[in-house]
C-alpha cells in the first residue's frame, strides 16, 4: 500500500491550509487548475486522509457538489460520484444487476465503516491495484462520465488505458447498463483477513444463450497490477457451454496467461494460482446458476 | 492449606466488571483522557538506519522553532544503563539501555526527542533535527548475529549483565537431567523436527502512551499505561538519578497489554520532560511507532528432540532453542527459560531431559514479554514432535499424550533446575485435570470420527489437529503482591491493592475473593489499584500471576480483617456474663452471627470500632509470596479444512478445554481463553511483520499486518473444567497466558491431518501451504 | 481556521477547526473522549462515531467535511445516568474487558441496529468487522450485539 509518510512517521495534517467546497464542478475545476500540485480532491476523503503527501496544502471537497444519487435511467442505472459505497450497496436498482452481484462484491470491500465514508467516484478514480469494486465494473460494462468543462462518457477500461485518465478532469457518474435475461455476473476475492485488501481478485460476466456463452467478459485485479481484462480466457469462452472440462481448460489459460507479480503480500507464482481458482470458482457459479435455473 | 469449599457466595459468579460501567459510558479514565492546561507534546525522532554511530545532532534548528520547550538527546540526558524489562530486582535482564544512546541499533531506535506546545510543532521540529550517522553494517537475523567476525551490536564497556556482548549473546542456557544421550541410544523410536516463529506483535488498541506531570508538592507524577508501576517507578529513579520517593506512578484503564507493557519504554522521557520544564508532558505512540518501537514476541528457532520406547513412553527429551532478541535484551533470558521450563515438564516421563539455547542480539526491532513468554514458541516443535511420534509409533496421537502427560500428584526434574533466568523451585503437581480436558476435547471435536480421514469436499480436505499444555501460575519465590483492606462503617470495605488490570478483569476478580471471605456481596468491595502512593507493592500484570498471588494477598488480608470483625463482634454479641468463643461465630450474609441465631450486621460492627468503643481502623495488609507455580492445564483441539488448489485454510471448529484450578469469574475467564486463542490463531495463520533488506519495518500498520476481526473468528468452544488448587486462594491458579499456545501446535498438526505436510513456520499461510503441499 | 456547526449527542456546537483537522482530533480536543485513538489510519474502528446516522472511523473524516452533521458518540448514549441498552448488553455479557475498543464497537452497533433489528450472526460480524480487538476473541461482543437487539425490541415494544 502507498502510505506516504515521512521517514520519522508524522501523521497530523497540518500542512493543510485550505479546504474549499466547491458547489458546480466546473468551480471544482477552476480550483484544482489554479492550485496544480498543491492541491488534491476529496471524496469520502478515507484514501487521502491516509496517504496525504506533504506538499498538499489545499483539499477541494468534491462531496459539496451533492452529486450522490442513484438514478435509474433508459440505458442502465447512473451512480453519480459522490454515492458512498455503502448507498451503492443498499441500492435496490442496482441489487437486480446479475442477481445482486454488485452488492455481493460491495460487502467484500473494506468494513462497513470504510463503506460509509468511500465514495464511488474516489473508488474508480483512485485506480487501486486492488480494488474490489474496478474489476466487476469492467465487466459489466460500467460506462464513466468526466467533465473537464464539456461532459463525455467512456467505458470504464478506456478511463485506465489511457495514461491521462482523469487528469484535469473530475469523474462525476458511472453507469451500469441494466442488465437483460441471461446476464450472469459473479465476483471472488482472495484476501489473507476477511476485512482486507484483495491478494487477488476476479470478476466474470457472461450473457448465456441455449447453453452457450455469447458474451464474455473476464477481469483480474490485484495481480498485483490494476484489474484489467483477461482477453485470451474471453476468446477461449465465447460461444462455448460452461461443462467442468471448459472451465477447467478456460481456468488454465487464465494461470497460464494472466500478468502477476511478487510483492510482499503474495508472490507472481501464487498469484497465478489464485487467477486459476479465481477464475474456476466464477465461472462454476455461473454454472451452478444456470443449472439451478433449470 | 484451604478447605475445599463449593458453595461459594460470589466466587465462581460471573459478576459484572467493577470498572465495566466507566468503560461502556465512554468515561475518560485512559491515560490520555484528561487534559492538564500546559501540557508539552513530545513526538521522538528514531533512527533510519539499523546499525550506526550517531556523529553530530545539531538540534539548534528544532530548539529555535517557537512553541519548542525542550529537545532531549545523548548530550543533555543521564547515560545511565538500565534495563527496560519490568520485572523484579535484580532484573534478570542486561542493563544494556540509555534513555538516548550515542549509537542506534535498529530501524526506529531512539535518537531524539522534542517537547513543544503542539503536536504539529513537536513533528516539525523533529523534521528540523540535523544527524549525522555513520553506518556500520548490521546484523539482520540470528544466522548473521552468529556468523564468525560479526558485527558488535553491543560494543559499549558500560553495559551490565551481557553474557557474551562480543558474540552477541545476551544469554546462554544450559539445563540437564539425566543422560540425553544414553536416553536417545535405548529408544526404540527418535523424532526430530525444527520451527520457527516470526516477528509479531501485539497490537493492543491503545498504544504505549504516558503523560507526566508535577504534583503540587513538587513530586513526579506518571500516569501512565502500563503493567508494572511499581518497577516503572524503581526503573524511572534509577535511570532519571531520583529517589524513588520522589516518583508516583498512576496505572489507569489500559488499553490492553499482552506483555508490551511490561515494559518502562517512554515514563523515563517524559519524566525528564516534565522535572526540566516543570510542564505536563503527553507522549502517544503512534500506531507505526507502536510496531516498529515498542516491542514484539521474540522470533526463535526450536529444535525438539524426541525419544520414545516402543509403547509410547517418552525416555529422552532435547530442546534447543535459539531466541532473536533484537537490539536491547529485555526480557531475553528469562522467555528463552520459559520456552523449556512451561513446555518439557508436561512430559515428565522422561528421566532424560537437556534444554539448552542462545538469546542473541540483532540490529531489529526489539522483543520484550509476550503473552506465552517463550512457551509460545516452544509448544509449536513439542506438540508437532509428539504428533511425528505418535505416527512414527502407530499410536493415535490424543493417546500419546494420554500416557506422557504430568498428573497430580507427580513432579519434573526440570521444575527445580530451570526457572524464569536461574534455578526454579521444587514442585509436586497438586491438581492436574488435564485427563479430563482431553477427555472432552476429543468427544466435542469429534475426534474418532474425523481424524486421519481427510474427508473430501469438492478441493477441500478436512483434518482435526491437538495439542496439550501447560503454563504456571507467577513467579514461585520471586513474584510478590500485596493487599490492604479497610473498612467503612456501612459494611463496605475498601480494597487497595498493587495488582495490575489491564482489563483482565483482576480488580474484578480479586474484589470477588475479598467479597467472599468477607461475607459480603461485590459492591461493598471498592476497588483500587495501581497507584505506588496509595496501594501496597505488586510486581504487576504477568507470568499470569495475578490471581494466584496477588488473589492470596487479598485472601489473607480478608481472612486478617474477618479476624478482626469476629473479635469485635464476639464482644457485641455477647450478652451478660456469658461470652461468644469468636471460633464459632460465622460471617456471611453482611452479617456476623452466632450458632443459635443471635446476629450483628457488619456495619454495625465497624461502627462500633470506628466511634463507640476502643476505637481503631478494622483494616490489615496481606502479602502473597508463593512457593510453587501450579499450572493451568489446556487441550486444544481444532477441526480445519484446507483448499487444495489455494492453500486457503478454514477453521471449522476449535474445542479448547482447560483446567484453571477454581474458576473465580466464568464469564471473565472464558474471555480471557478465547482472546488469547484469537491472538494464537492470528500468529499462527495471519501476523508477520516485514521487514526491508536493511532491517527497516515493512507493514507497520493494521491495513498490512493482519490481526483477527469479527469475521475471521471461528467457532470457538470454551469448557472450563472442574478442579481446585489446594496452594491457590479458593482453589484457583491462572488462565491468562495458555490460551495463546495452543493455535500453533493445534494447526500445524491439524494441516498434517487434513494434507500430510508438515508445517514448520509460521504464519501458515495459504501461500506457505499450498507449496508445501506441491512439494510433496 | 474554518468555522463549523456540529450537532454532537443532540448539542449543536460551533467550532473553529483547522482545514486537516480530523474528526476524532476535534472530537477528543472538545472533551468525547470516548472516541479512542488507535491507529489514525482507519484500520482499527477504535475511533467510530456516528455520522448522520453512519458509523465512520472519525480518524480519517476531515472535520471540515462534517460541517453541518450530527455526531453519536458513545456519551451521548447514556442517558440521565441510565445506560443504553447497547450498553448494558455489552457489560452483561461479558465483552468489554480493557475497553478500549468499546465505545467504537458501540458505535457500530448502534448504526447496525437501527437500521436492521434483528441481525443474525454473519449480520453482526460484518456490521463489527471494522472494529478490531485484542482481548476477547469478539465472542462475547457477537453475544452482547444480540442481547442488545433483543432489548432494542422489547423496549421498542
Amino acid at each position: 500500500m502507498r502510505q506516504v509518510r515521512s521517514k520519522e512517521g508524522i501523521v497530523s495534517r497540518s500542512q493543510v491550509t485550505n479546504y474549499v467546497r466547491p458547489s458546480t464542478p466546473d468551480e471544482a475545476l477552476a480550483l484544482l487548475r489554479k492550485s496544480g500540485k498543491s492541491a488534491r480532491y476529496v471524496a469520502g476523503g478515507a484514501d487521502v486522509a491516509r496517504t496525504l503527501p506533504s506538499d498538499v496544502t489545499t483539499l477541494i471537497d468534491l462531496c459539496a457538489l451533492k452529486l450522490s444519487s442513484i438514478e435509474e435511467g433508459p440505458e442502465g442505472i447512473v451512480i453519480n460520484a459522490t454515492a458512498t459505497l455503502n448507498e451503492v450497496l443498499e441500492n435496490e436498482s442496482l441489487a437486480r444487476v446479475c442477481d445482486g452481484i454488485i452488492p455481493e462484491m460491495m460487502r467484500k470491500v473494506g468494513s462497513p465503516l470504510l463503506r460509509n465514508l468511500a465514495t464511488i467516484g474516489g473508488a474508480l478514480a483512485s485506480a487501486h491495484s486492488w480494488s474490489d469494486v474496478i474489476p466487476l465494473f469492467l465487466v459489466l460494462d460500467a460506462k464513466v462520465t468526466l467533465f473537464d468543462g464539456e461532459s463525455r462518457t467512456l467505458d470504464l477500461s478506456d478511463l485506465y488505458a489511457s495514461r491521462e485518465g482523469l487528469v484535469d478532469s473530475i469523474l462525476t457518474s458511472v453507469m451500469i447498463p441494466a442488465s437483460r435475461a441471461g446476464d450472469y455476473a459473479t465476483f471472488h476475492k482472495f484476501s489473507r483477513t476477511g476485512c482486507d485488501i484483495a491478494l487477488l481478485n476476479c470478476a466474470c460476466y457472461a450473457h448465456v444463450d441455449g447453453g452457450r456463452c455469447t458474451e464474455v467478459r473476464i477481469a483480474a485485479g490485484g495481480t498485483p497490477r490494476l484489474a484489467a481484462r483477461l482477453p485470451h480466457v474471453e476468446e477461449a469462452l465465447r460461444g462455448e457451454g460452461l461443462s467442468d472440462e471448459t472451465i477447467e481448460k478456460v481456468a488454465h489459460i487464465a494461470q497460464d496467461t494472466a500478468q502477476t507479480a511478487d510483492d510482499r503480500r503474495a508472490s507472481g507464482e501464487y498469484r497465478k494460482q489464485l487467477v486459476y481458482a479465481g477464475v474456476k470458482r466464477c465461472l462454476r457459479e455461473i454454472a451452478e446458476k444456470l443449472e439451478g435455473e433449470r | 492449606m484451604n478447605e475445599r469449599k463449593r458453595d461459594f457466595a460470589t466466587v465462581g459468579k460471573s459478576e459484572l466488571k467493577v470498572d465495566g460501567r466507566g468503560l461502556v459510558t465512554g468515561k475518560p479514565l485512559f491515560t490520555a483522557d484528561i487534559d492538564l492546561p500546559d501540557t508539552l507534546y513530545v513526538k521522538i525522532l528514531g533512527s533510519p538506519h539499523a546499525h550506526a554511530k550517531i556523529v553530530s545532532i545539531d538540534t539548534s534548528a528544532a530548539e529555535a522553532m517557537p512553541g519548542v520547550a525542550l529537545v532531549l538527546t545523548h548530550k543533555n540526558t543521564p547515560s545511565t544503563r538500565y534495563t527496560t524489562a519490568g520485572q523484579g530486582f535484580p532484573e534478570p535482564s542486561p542493563y544494556d539501555t540509555r534513555m538516548f544512546d550515542t549509537k542506534v541499533r535498529f530501524v526506529g531506535d531512539r535518537v531524539a526527542a522534542v517537547a513543544a506546545d503542539t503536536r504539529e510543532i513537536a513533528e516539525a521540529a523533529v523534521k528540523a533535527i540535523r544527524v549525522t550517522y555513520e553506518k556500520l553494517p548490521a546484523v539482520l537475523s540470528i544466522d548473521e548475529s552468529q556468523a564468525e567476525n560479526a558485527p558488535v551490536v553491543h560494543d559499549e564497556d558500560d553495559s551490565k549483565g551481557i553474557y557474551d556482548a562480543k558474540r552477541n549473546i545476551v544469554a546462554n542456557i544450559d539445563i540437564l537431567a539425566g543422560d540425553v544421550e544414553r536416553g536417545f541410544a535405548e529408544s526404540d523410536v527418535i523424532v526430530e523436527t525444527t520451527c520457527e516463529t516470526q516477528y509479531a506483535q501485539h497490537t493492543p488498541i491503545e498504544p504505549h502512551v504516558v503523560l507526566s506531570y508535577l504534583a503540587p508538592d513538587d513530586r513526579l507524577v506518571l500516569r501512565t499505561s502500563t503493567q508494572v508501576p511499581f518497577h516503572v517507578r524503581r526503573i524511572v529513579a534509577y535511570a532519571l538519578g531520583i529517589p524513588v520517593h520522589q516518583i508516583r506512578v498512576i496505572k489507569p484503564r489500559v488499553g490492553g497489554g499482552f506483555g508490551t507493557k511490561q515494559e518502562i519504554l517512554l515514563e523515563g522521557v517524559a519524566g525528564l520532560v516534565t522535572l526540566r520544564t516543570r510542564r505536563p508532558a503527553l507522549i502517544e505512540m503512534t500506531r507505526e511507532e507502536e510496531f516498529v518501537s515498542s516491542r514484539t514476541r521474540h522470533p526463535m528457532r526450536v529444535r525438539v528432540k524426541l525419544g520414545a520406547r516402543k509403547d509410547g513412553i517418552l525416555n529422552a527429551l532435547e530442546m534447543e532453542g535459539i531466541s532473536n532478541t533484537g537490539a536491547y535484551g529485555s526480557h531475553g533470558l528469562t522467555v528463552l527459560s520459559n520456552t523449556g521450563s512451561k513446555t518439557l515438564p508436561l512430559y515428565n516421563k522422561a528421566p532424560n531431559v537437556h534444554f539448552y539455547g542462545k538469546a542473541v542480539y540483532t540490529n531489529l526491532p526489539v522483543p520484550g514479554a509476550y503473552r506465552g513468554y517463550g512457551a509460545t514458541q516452544g509448544y509449536f516443535p513439542l506438540e508437532v514432535a509428539m504428533d511425528e511420534l505418535a505416527e512414527k509409533l502407530n499410536i493415535d496421537p490424543v493417546k500419546l499424550r494420554r500416557i506422557n502427560h504430568i498428573r497430580a500428584g507427580e513432579t519434573s526434574p526440570i521444575f527445580v533446575k530451570l526457572g524464569e533466568g536461574r534455578e526454579g523451585v521444587e514442585q509436586i503437581i497438586e491438581s492436574c485435570e488435564l485427563e479430563k480436558c482431553i477427555d472432552i476435547g476429543t468427544e466435542r471435536i469429534g475426534w474418532a470420527q474425523k481424524h486421519g480421514k481427510k474427508i473430501r469436499e469438492g478441493s477441500w480436505v478436512h483434518g482435526v489437529g491437538m495439542s496439550v499444555h501447560m503454563q504456571g501460575s507467577g513467579i514461585p519465590e520471586i513474584d510478590m503482591g500485596a493487599a490492604t483492606i479497610k473498612m467503612n462503617e456501612d459494611g463496605s470495605f475498601n480494597l487497595l491493592i498493587g495488582a495490575t488490570d489491564l482489563g483482565t478483569g483482576s480488580d474484578t476478580i480479586l474484589g470477588q475473593i475479598a467479597a467472599e471471605v468477607l461475607g459480603v456481596p461485590l459492591e461493598k468491595i471498592i476497588v483500587y489499584s495501581s497507584d505506588t502512593d496509595l496501594t501496597p507493592f505488586d510486581v504487576g500484570a504477568y507470568a499470569s500471576s495475578t490471581t494466584y498471588v496477588s488473589g492470596t494477598a487479598v485472601k489473607r488480608a480478608a481472612e486478617k480483617v474477618r479476624e478482626q470483625i469476629i473479635d469485635v463482634a464476639s464482644e457485641m454479641l455477647a450478652s451478660g456474663m456469658l461470652n461468644i468463643d469468636p471460633s464459632q461465630l460465622t460471617v456471611a450474609d453482611e452479617q456476623v452471627r452466632t450458632p443459635d441465631g443471635k446476629s450483628v450486621t457488619l456495619a454495625k460492627v465497624c461502627e462500633q470500632a470506628m466511634y463507640i468503643k476502643d476505637q481503631f481502623q478494622i483494616g490489615a495488609t496481606a502479602s502473597g509470596l508463593m512457593h510453587q507455580s501450579p499450572p493451568p492445564f489446556m487441550a486444544s483441539f481444532a477441526e480445519i479444512a484446507v483448499d487444495t488448489e489455494t492453500g486457503e485454510l478454514k477453521i471449522l471448529n476449535y474445542v479448547v478445554v482447560a483446567d484453571c484450578g477454581t474458576v473465580i469469574n466464568p464469564k471473565m475467564a472464558e474471555g480471557q481463553v478465547e482472546g488469547a486463542v484469537a491472538n494464537g490463531i492470528g500468529y499462527a495463520l495471519t501476523e508477520e511483520m516485514q521487514f526491508s533488506p536493511t532491517g527497516g519495518v515493512r507493514n507497520p500498520n493494521l491495513f498490512d499486518y493482519k490481526i483477527l476481526g469479527m469475521l475471521d473468528m471461528p467457532p470457538l468452544d470454551v469448557v472450563l473444567v472442574d478442579s481446585y488448587e489446594p496452594t491457590g486462594p479458593l482453589g484457583a491458579k491462572s488462565i491468562a497466558e495458555i490460551g495463546i499456545n495452543a493455535p500453533l501446535p493445534t494447526l500445524a498438526n491439524a494441516i498434517y491431518d487434513a494434507i500430510g505436510v508438515r508445517l514448520t513456520r509460521t504464519p501458515f499461510t495459504p501461500e506457505k501451504i499450498l507449496a508445501a503441499l506441491r512439494e510433496q | 481556521m474554518i468555522n463549523i456547526t456540529l450537532t454532537i449527542n443532540g448539542e449543536k456546537r460551533q467550532f473553529a477547526v483547522s482545514p486537516g483537522e480530523t474528526l476524532l482530533e476535534l472530537l477528543r480536543r472538545e472533551g468525547y473522549k470516548s472516541v479512542k485513538k488507535g491507529c489514525e489510519s482507519g484500520d482499527c474502528g477504535a475511533c467510530t462515531v456516528v455520522l448522520n446516522g453512519r458509523a465512520v472511523t472519525s480518524c480519517i473524516v476531515f472535520a471540515a467535511k462534517a460541517d453541518g452533521g450530527t455526531v453519536l458518540t458513545a456519551e451521548g448514549l447514556e442517558s440521565g445516568g441510565v445506560l443504553h441498552p447497547i450498553q448494558e448488553a455489552f457489560l452483561e455479557e461479558g465483552a468489554v474487558q480493557c475497553g478500549y475498543c468499546t465505545p467504537g464497537m458501540e458505535m457500530a452497533t448502534y448504526d447496525l441496529l437501527s437500521h436492521n433489528p434483528d441481525p443474525s450472526a454473519q449480520e453482526i460480524k460484518e456490521a463489527l468487522s471494522g472494529n478490531l480487538c485484542r482481548c476477547t476473541g469478539y465472542v462475547k461482543q457477537v453475544k452482547a450485539v444480540k442481547t442488545a437487539a433483543k432489548k432494542l425490541t422489547k423496549e421498542a415494544k
